[in-house]
């Protein structure tokens, strides 16, 4: 029985097999010659975990844990979510040592988009944390792999995209909290110039920074937006997030989130804080994950959906073309709701497909209008590459395979510990493997 | 208060347990398969519940579950609460065809369960507390076409606890028939889910929070099946037949 699957952009949809999944111990499911592909959550924005027509494995019931040591050593089945992770750890002092911006991802997806979060230039990637997993591959041999034993499909597996086979468990070393609060600061900015002297300052004194930007602010103020940064807080008790979301009922015809309205409401958003610098006890979970609060706030883009686009330009680089690139960015006139700037720090992840490197991070959200998006972000990738840069496939829905085998000349590695059984939508879009 | 669980590896059991709000009762575990038994309880105790012991049995076979009751009659002084949930959803068309597939169709949903509430049918009449609670079905309310061999071992679970009911009240034995409706668990893996699939987390918080209670005797899970089966068991049986 064929069940459609969407991204997260709904950008692509795509019709698959799903294979329920319930027990670590089972035996890798046999799809007789088809294709397979391991999903958890479904929250990668393009078709990283989608497989048209092949069998896509639903890890979501893999989610038991197996063991929390006294010095935070998590041990889990890979469809754990981190929602269920800070339900357990959270009130005995511990926290995720990475998270993104939604707690909606499991162990396994986490571990093969090497996802980041706010602290990358303290903790670096998720793969960093994680001591240990259990891959299953389709001729049905179970590896454990770490840094000391079979360490090459280690370094594989970890941001390895799902396709050395399926993580079945892993282990990974929590952080101490000893509250669920963040000692959290926000500063307004209006120049790339104060974005990197508070990047500067923030940097060595705080777990978490990021900022968001106003893409559509021109002339002196054509970077401006608000500087977060925070520390976990002494303060507080170890309260739970809630589970309470707010549903979008249903698709609006189109996007409400266009150029005019973002416009204003950018304008409103920077001038909501007043004073230049504000600090606020805050809980974890409106810090790291104010959007999980609307269960699907992917359909305010409307039916076309959107395209995420994140990409890194390295220090290398240098401060002075960076800050040209970011003007050239802002005079695209890009109509992105979710704007994100982040500095990544230098420490490397275990795996050699890892996405992040020292240097200036950017995401943003195009709203798809057709082949003149597509345009756009084939321009942007070749400027992208021109400076060394490269994009994030997590989040990716559209780049050539040149752009992607530039980007990443690891890739052939990859496919060397691909299991021969398993492919995605995306790595045949990029490299014309199955 | 400990818990007494056969079929600890079940879908539904498992939310159940994970829900328990009594976090040091002590939970005495029976399931077939060890490894799965082995990941139920490991999760049961990183979440901090109390698992005590884990049995080995095969529901098909009635010496494997004679000997566990008389283990758990010699380790235990008491039983605080009695949780049956193993069971089966045969092919029908399999179990109507061929009787061996039907007789594995009552071992599994019917004798096996009947096996354990004798056997522990004096414990509790003994200790006069204390409460039975098992896992039958919506099925169970009226015969259908598509599923009578498994919705008879159902019905009858459920008459027999109708009539233990009645025999322990006196002893202030609480005994609970629990009926969940569609729940997607590995057993309904063939089903095409529509609006009113529930999932098992749901049914397992519903179960943990009136087990905790006194009431209902009967629990149907979700609740809105309550009115469903209402409505289903009141058609006449002269329009019944021809739908």
């Amino acid at each position: 029985m064929m069940t459609p699957v969407h991204s997260w952009g709904r950008y692509q949809s795509s019709s698959s097999h799903l294979v329920d999944l319930q027990w670590p111990s089972d035996p890798f499911p046999q799809s007789h010659g088809g294709e397979t592909l391991a999903m958890g959550c479904g929250r990668s924005y393009g078709d990283v975990c989608q497989l048209n027509n092949g069998h896509l494995l639903q890890t979501r019931n893999l989610n038991r844990f197996i063991a929390l040591s006294e010095t935070g050593e998590l041990s889990c089945e890979a469809g754990v979510t981190f929602d269920e992770i800070l339900r357990l750890v959270v009130p005995r002092g511990w926290f995720l040592p990475v998270t993104p911006g939604t707690k909606w991802v499991t162990v396994g997806g986490a571990i093969c988009n090497d996802i980041h979060g706010k602290n990358h230039h303290v903790r670096g990637t998720f793969g960093c944390h994680v001591k240990e997993l259990e891959l299953l591959r389709s001729d049905q041999e179970r590896l454990i792999c770490s840094f000391s034993s079979n360490s090459d499909l280690y370094r594989a597996t970890i941001g390895g995209l799902g396709l050395t086979g399926l993580i079945t468990k892993a282990t990974l070393q929590l952080i101490p909290a000893s509250t669920a609060f963040i000692d959290a600061q926000t500063l307004k900015f209006k120049s790339a110039d104060e974005f990197f002297e508070l990047a500067d300052d923030s940097d060595g004194a705080f777990e978490y920074t990021v900022a968001w930007v106003d893409t559509l602010s021109s002339g002196e103020n054509y970077l401006r937006g608000h500087f977060i940064r925070g520390n976990h807080s002494e303060s507080g008790d170890r309260s739970l997030h809630s589970t309470k979301t707010i549903k979008v009922p249903v698709w609006p015809p189109f996007n409400v989130l266009r150029v005019p309205a973002l416009r204003t409401f950018n304008a409103i958003y920077y001038r909501r804080q007043f004073v230049k610098q504000k600090s606020r006890l805050t809980h974890y979970e409106p810090f790291f994950y104010p959007l999980d609060k609307v269960a699907n706030w992917n359909r305010l883009y409307g039916p076309s959906g959107f395209l995420q686009y994140q990409f890194v330009l390295p220090e290398s680089l240098g401060r002075p073309k960076t800050i040209a690139f970011l003007k050239e960015l802002s005079s695209m006139k890009i109509a992105s709701f979710l704007s994100v700037l982040k500095r990544f720090g230098s420490q490397a992840s275990p795996g050699f497909m890892s996405f992040p490197t020292a240097g200036l991070t950017a995401s943003l959200d195009f709203p798809f209008r057709g082949p003149a998006t597509l345009e756009q972000l084939t321009q942007l990738d070749n400027r992208i590459l021109e400076m060394g840069g490269r994009v994030y496939p997590a989040k990716d829905a559209r780049m050539s395979s040149r752009a992607f085998q530039a980007f990443f000349p690891h890739w052939q590695k990859l496919e060397q510990y691909r299991d021969p059984h398993i492919t995605s939508d995306l790595w045949k879009r990029t490299t014309g493997k199955t | 208060m400990n818990v007494v669980v056969f079929g600890a590896t079940s879908a539904i059991v498992q939310a159940t347990l994970r829900h328990w709000p009594d976090k040091s009762a002590e939970m005495i575990l029976v399931a077939r398969d060890p490894s799965k038994l082995r990941s139920v309880a490991d999760d049961l105790r990183v979440r901090g519940h109390n698992v005590s012991h884990q049995m080995i049995v095969d529901f098909e076979n009635p010496e494997q579950i004679a000997a566990c009751l008389e283990k758990i009659k010699n380790e235990l002084d008491h039983v605080g609460t009695l949780f049956v949930g193993a069971g089966n959803l045969p092919d029908q068309e399999l179990a109507q065809g061929e009787f061996q597939e039907a007789e594995r169709t009552m071992q599994l949903n019917y004798n096996g369960v009947i096996q354990i509430l004798t056997g522990c049918h004096e414990v509790f009449a003994a200790q006069k507390c204390g409460t039975i609670a098992v896992i039958t079905s919506v099925a169970g309310d009226r015969g259908r076409a598509s599923n009578f061999v498994y919705a008879s071992a159902k019905a009858g679970v459920s008459t027999y606890l109708s009539g233990l009911r009645q025999k322990l009240f006196k002893s202030g034995v609480r005994v609970v028939d629990i009926r969940p409706g569609f729940v997607d668990t590995p057993m309904t893996r063939d089903f095409e889910k529509g609006v009113l699939w529930a999932s098992p987390d749901d049914v397992g918080r519903h179960i943990a929070r009136n087990l905790a209670g006194k009431r209902p005797a009967i629990l149907y899970t979700p609740w809105h099946w309550r009115w469903i089966l209402l409505v289903i068991k009141s058609i006449p049986e002269f329009v019944f037949k021809r739908l």
